[in-house]
């Protein structure tokens, strides 16, 4: 088996809250993200999913270095993220792009979309104008837009004409892995399917790997190889996606499944929904994170804080109730 | 799909239609064309003359020379030019230059040949009116152009980082803003030997770029969180190239409308300090040092009035532009921005 293009390790971040002190010490801390540990294999597309708030779209943040980590590695092609000098970094940052799920604030309105598109390739140093002329074109086309769409603003494009630019702007320099944050989310369902088949045509026809940030049960079944659930900052249950759905274990993960809609009012179906609150990521409850909010919680998810263990080929999860 | 509008002819047409817009306009053309063309309107050479059968151009002439690019041709070489008989030459309108002195003819009142009058050394006011408008166009936009160099620069440094940069600066912000701008520059003047106009500009520009370099930090700080500057982030660009390309004309807004605020203070502390006397050398006339003759010669009143209205309508002017440019550019913005 060849080695993971993308290795993350007891990722974490921490942000200071609450009143500092004199010298603008905190000692409260927000756990965004908390150990979160996960591999990604060249050309697989991995989805990250969960609630808002559960640190899905810092971990893609972490990893793109964009914010600075607490602890943890991101190892990419067996490189050192978090350590890599400006150089590295620089480097680095052609192999990883991002696609953000705001379509209207993720492209500079006061920029031409040729220039926008072009930018990537004079960061990255191609100093020949016909090539990087050359190359725009040919993303421009692949995505499906014209070129007399170089000459425009972002403001005269509908959201998923703007997806797409993003699209072709993070696939400019031929990265080898995408991290797309939620970049459906914001779009009307009829455009989702659209921007959805032409991240997956690219994907093949580039070989890309893709950490697909949702929260959309139902469309990530579709389209991705592994899932991963994430809940409060960590990852309850990562399988492969038909594993994950056939035969959920965290009942969070099947909380989630509950709660996906089906097209099909005539269908009965015994659900079961969730009830009370998030603790709060300040303030953490000893033991298990989903504790009060999980319908099949026992005494010992009140003192003993799970971790992600094997459960069968390729299916971690991180529930008491799966251990031993 | 909306037609296609670049952000400067969006403000152009919104300015067109604002009444503030136009009673700014209507006081700043012809300042800014007494400024452009001052020694056309007043000079003591004439525009052409003939001069033993030969045709000399002498106030157009004279403008290179000043600048050192041409020399008086042999013929007119140190000619006193008001000895020319009338019907030989075409003067300007106003057929003298503001340092002319005539001791001959001190303190006249306005009249048919110098109309507005005449100070206590025989130099004409209307001369020095129309070249004190250069004056002090040039000092408001130097002045202010500095100052809007490193308030930028500071407050996007500012902005952009956060953290101990962020702190380390904003504490310099405070120090500026303790100290009176006006009693630092009368102090700082004090240990120039050699006043000069573009001291003053130095040190009013020096001093006045804590104003835009708050304006410049706030909008840094908004703009910095959002997902197109990650995204250049994300694609490897420098601090520099992200400051200066993505965020800063996204910032320009309040940053523009500070500026032409700030033109008007900066006109106005010139004044303040040719009243006083201070900084600018004594063969210049500007606006405030015919107001400061006044002083002296208090039955004058030509001396008081004429550069106080000039005074008064070109920071007029500046402060409606301001408030027009700040409508236009932004209606939200009405009531956060002083003037001054």
């Amino acid at each position: 088996m060849s080695r993971p293009l993308l290795e993350v390790n007891g990722l974490s971040k921490h942000f200071p809250v609450g009143p500092g002190g004199l010298f603008g010490k905190s000692h409260k801390q927000l756990q965004a993200v908390d150990g979160v540990s996960f591999s990604l294999m060249p050309g697989e597309l991995l989805s990250l999913v969960g609630e808002s708030g559960c640190g899905k779209s810092t971990t893609g943040r972490l990893i793109l270095r964009l914010l600075q980590p607490t602890a943890g590695s991101v190892q990419f092609d067996g490189e050192d993220v978090l350590t890599a000098d400006r150089h590295r970094l620089k480097a680095l940052r052609r192999e990883m792009q991002v696609i953000f799920q705001d379509p209207y604030a993720s492209l500079n309105p006061r920029m031409r979309i040729g220039t926008i598109l072009e930018e990537p390739l004079v960061v990255h140093g191609v100093s020949d104008k016909e090539e990087r002329r050359r190359r725009v074109l040919e993303l421009t086309a692949q995505v499906g837009l014209t070129e007399s769409a170089l000459s425009r603003f972002p403001h005269e494009f509908s959201g998923g004409q703007r997806q797409r630019i993003s699209i072709a702007r993070a696939l400019m320099l031929s990265p080898r892995l995408i991290v797309a944050d939620e970049p459906v989310s914001s779009l009307d369902v009829s455009i989702q399917a659209q921007v959805i088949n032409l991240v997956q045509d690219l994907r093949e026809a580039y070989g890309l790997a893709i950490l697909f940030i949702a929260h959309d049960l139902n469309m990530v079944r579709h389209i991705s190889d592994r899932v991963a659930v994430m809940y409060l900052g960590r990852i309850v249950e990562l399988a492969d996606t038909a594993s994950l759905y056939s035969s959920p274990r965290h009942p969070y993960t099947r909380a989630l499944l509950d709660a996906v809609c089906v097209p099909d009012p005539t269908v009965k179906r015994d659900r079961q929904l969730l009830t009370g609150d998030l603790p709060s990521p300040v303030d953490l409850p000893p033991g298990c994170r989903f504790q009060t909010r999980c319908p099949e919680v026992i005494d010992r998810c009140r003192s003993v804080d799970p971790q992600l263990i094997q459960v069968g080929a390729g299916h971690q999860v991180a529930c008491l109730l799966h251990e031993g | 799909m909306t037609a296609r509008v670049s952000p400067a002819r969006d403000l152009w047409n919104r300015l067109r239609h604002s009444g503030t817009a136009l009673s700014a306009m209507f006081l700043l053309v012809p300042l800014v064309f007494c400024a452009l063309f001052a020694d056309l309107i007043a000079n003591d050479r004439p525009y052409t003359m003939t001069h033993q059968g030969e045709r000399y151009f002498p106030a157009f002439r004279g403008m290179l020379v000043d600048v050192g690019i041409s020399q008086w041709p042999s013929g007119v070489a140190g000619m006193d030019f008001s000895r020319v008989p009338p019907e030989a030459a075409v003067w300007p309108p106003i057929p003298y230059r503001p340092s002319g002195v005539d001791l001959m003819d001190p303190l006249a009142p306005p009249s048919g040949s110098h109309w507005l009058g005449t100070d206590n050394l025989g130099r004409d006011i209307m001369a020095g009116m129309v070249h004190g408008a250069r004056i002090s166009l040039t000092i408001g936009i130097v002045a202010v152009g500095l100052a809007t160099v490193i308030g930028v620069i500071l407050g996007a440094v500012a902005g952009y980082f956060g953290g101990t940069t962020d702190l380390l600066i904003n504490r310099l912000f405070e120090m500026m803003m303790a100290i009176p701008t006006f009693f630092l520059i009368i102090t700082v003047s004090a240990f120039v030997k050699e006043p000069s106009l573009f001291y003053i500009m130095a040190v009013i520009g020096l001093t006045g770029w804590v104003g835009i370099a708050r304006f410049t930090r706030n909008e840094f700080i908004k703009t910095r969180a959002v997902e197109y500057v990650t995204a250049a982030e994300a694609l490897g660009a420098s601090p520099a190239r992200i400051m200066f390309l993505h965020i800063l004309p996204n910032a320009m807004n309040p940053i523009i409308v500070s500026v032409v605020f700030g033109i008007a203070g900066a006109i106005l502390v010139e004044s303040g300090l040719s009243f006083l006397g201070i900084g600018v050398p004594a063969d210049v006339v500007t606006w405030g040092s015919i107001l400061n003759e006044a002083r002296g010669n208090t039955f004058a009143w030509w001396l008081a009035v004429f550069p106080g209205c000039a005074i008064f309508m070109t920071v007029l002017a500046y402060n409606l532009l301001g408030e027009a440019m700040r409508d236009a550019l932004d209606p939200k913005l009405r009531g956060r921005m002083k003037s001054g």
